[in-house]
């Protein structure tokens, strides 16, 4: 597998307090790798690091194959990059904003139409920057880091400032983007986001990984070996996930009608809490 | 690798930019507005030398627009965070700086032809005129560039803007009323550029020397300063 992204033992202070403590992890051509935490965790900062807006006090930590330190600026070509710190200039149109970053790495202007209508600004082409509502700023700064079909993506929490339907769109966008080779690196406080976009997904607390895997996996890793009934009475019966389990049940059901029977899948926001004790938001 | 295709992208945007941008539009009205005042004083009949109309006017076009004018829109640029989103497009500090210098030399010379025509200037000295003036604010544009570096938002800038001014500004105008002024005028770029422009035969190396000299200088310690701070951070 071809790595994008490699981070080892990176560790970084603030006026001497620690905020990643040897981080490790990397992420593969073609995931979508989701990085989780509660705010203060460290998820902007790892960003930071990979996008050489920051150097680590120690560690080792590369992006499409080289180093950080020696990324030439034609490496920048090849990335798109989301942050809570992008700006966009406000007496500039939608469009000529977009337009700008479209001349800059070669890309006709028919480019710009295109990402505005997978955004949804298509209507806003004309508006400047500064008569955008939150979400629309949002949208112009994802159209523009996407506008290039970049090989790797990092996104700042994508989807914070939008409403439900806006951002469906957009993690339609990003699956696209995906299929079409777009490794994607993102961070989120939003669980079903998580769920949904990532083939794999990291828990961060206090700047270090406590967890780290598919989705999928780390429900089952972490479900608790139970089944859960319930009656046709309202009553909720609850056993072990075993034989023994099962013919308790049948047992307890005597003269009762079964309504559902599952067995208890833990939810990613329940599994950071069980690791950390505190919630992701 | 492309450096005319960035520094171009960034040029057409700076031009569309600046163009919707009244503060430092402003900047450039101020020249202009003095040059047509000066010209219609009237003392009783007695009205203002056009060349000393020029002098003045020309004076404060180039103290004025490379050091205030470019220094804002360089820290406009940080302060708004797209400058940030620029080199994370992989754009250059020197694109970056070079295509806001281009779009400011550009603005100051239109200023500048304005008031050449102003104050009835002969059109066979319009040439000179256009080299005394580019040679000088070559010096000015550094200053200006240097103000924008070290300045993290726009009211910062007119601190390191505002004492280059004044230096560069008051000699010239008054180096005729006071001896030491007069002293200091003889290096001070500004004043070798009025004094070239008007009487290009005489002291011809002085000036030409004390213009390129500080532009030579303005050069090193920009130089110095950007290897040193970087543009951001
Ligand atoms: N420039 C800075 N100077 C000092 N401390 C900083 C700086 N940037 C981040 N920190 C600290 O580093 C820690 C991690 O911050 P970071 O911004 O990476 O958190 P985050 O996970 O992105 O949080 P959020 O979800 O709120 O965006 C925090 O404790 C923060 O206070
Ligand atoms: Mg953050």
């Amino acid at each position: 597998m071809e790595q994008v992204i490699s981070m080892q033992d990176i560790s970084l202070a603030f006026r001497g307090r620690p905020a990643l403590q040897r981080l490790s992890f990397a992420v593969n051509k073609g995931e979508i790798f989701g990085f989780l935490g509660p705010s203060g965790a460290g998820k902007t900062t790892t960003i930071k690091l990979l996008t050489r807006q920051l150097r680590p006090d120690s560690g080792k930590l590369s992006i499409l194959g080289r180093e950080v330190d020696t990324l030439h600026t034609d490496a920048f070509a090849r990335i798109g990059i989301l942050t809570d710190n992008s700006g966009l200039y406000e007496r500039l149109s939608v469009y000529e904003n977009l337009r700008l970053f479209a001349d800059l790495r070669g890309l006709p202007g028919s480019a710009v139409d295109n990402v505005l209508e997978h955004v949804g600004l298509a209507q806003e082409r004309k508006k400047p920057g500064k008569a955008l509502s939150r979400g629309m700023k949002q949208r112009l700064m994802l159209a523009r880091a996407v506008l290039h079909q970049p090989e790797l993506l990092f996104l700042d929490e994508p989807t914070a400032a939008l409403d439900p339907a806006t951002t469906r769109e957009i993690h339609r966008l990003l699956t696209e983007l995906n299929r079409q080779g777009t490794t994607i690196f993102l961070t989120t406080h939003n669980m079903e986001e998580a769920d949904r976009l990532c083939s794999r997904v990291a828990f961060l607390d206090h700047g270090t990984i406590v967890e780290c895997g598919p989705p999928d996996q780390l429900k089952l890793k972490y479900a608790k070996d139970e089944l859960i009934a319930l009656t046709g009475g309202g009553e909720t019966l609850c056993v072990p996930k075993t034989a023994e389990g099962l013919r308790q049940l049948a047992g307890q059901l005597e003269g009762k009608n079964l309504l559902t029977l599952h067995s208890t899948e833990p939810n990613l926001e329940e599994i950071f809490l069980q690791l950390t004790g505190r919630g992701l938001l | 690798m492309n450096h005319l295709r960035t520094i171009r992208a960034l040029f057409k945007k700076d031009i569309k930019d600046t163009g919707k941008n009244a503060n430092v539009l402003i900047l450039l009205l101020l020249p202009v507005f003095f040059c047509v005042l000066y010209n219609l004083l009237d003392f009783g009949g007695e009205v203002l030398p056009p060349e000393f109309v020029l002098q003045l006017s020309v004076l404060m076009s180039l103290c004025l627009i490379p050091t205030s004018f470019l220094a804002s829109i360089i820290a406009e640029e940080k302060e708004k965070n797209t400058l940030r989103t620029l080199t994370l497009s992989g754009v250059t500090g020197g694109e970056f700086l070079c295509s806001k210098a281009l779009v400011t030399f550009l603005y100051m010379q239109g200023v500048n032809l304005v008031i050449f025509f102003v104050t009835g200037q002969p059109v066979d000295r319009l040439l000179w005129f256009f080299v005394c003036t580019t040679l000088t604010s070559v010096c000015m544009i550094f200053v200006g560039a240097f103000a924008g570096l070290l300045s993290k938002d726009q009211m910062s800038t007119s601190m390191i803007v505002v004492p280059f001014m004044l230096v560069f500004l008051i000699p010239p105008m008054f180096s005729g009323a006071n001896d030491v002024l007069g002293t200091i005028a003889k290096f001070l770029p500004t004043a070798a550029m009025i004094r070239l422009y008007f009487q290009p035969d005489r002291d011809f190396a002085l000036n030409f020397t004390v213009i390129l000299g500080w532009a030579l200088a303005a050069l090193a310690v920009f130089l110095l300063i950007f290897r040193k701070r970087k543009l951001d951070n």
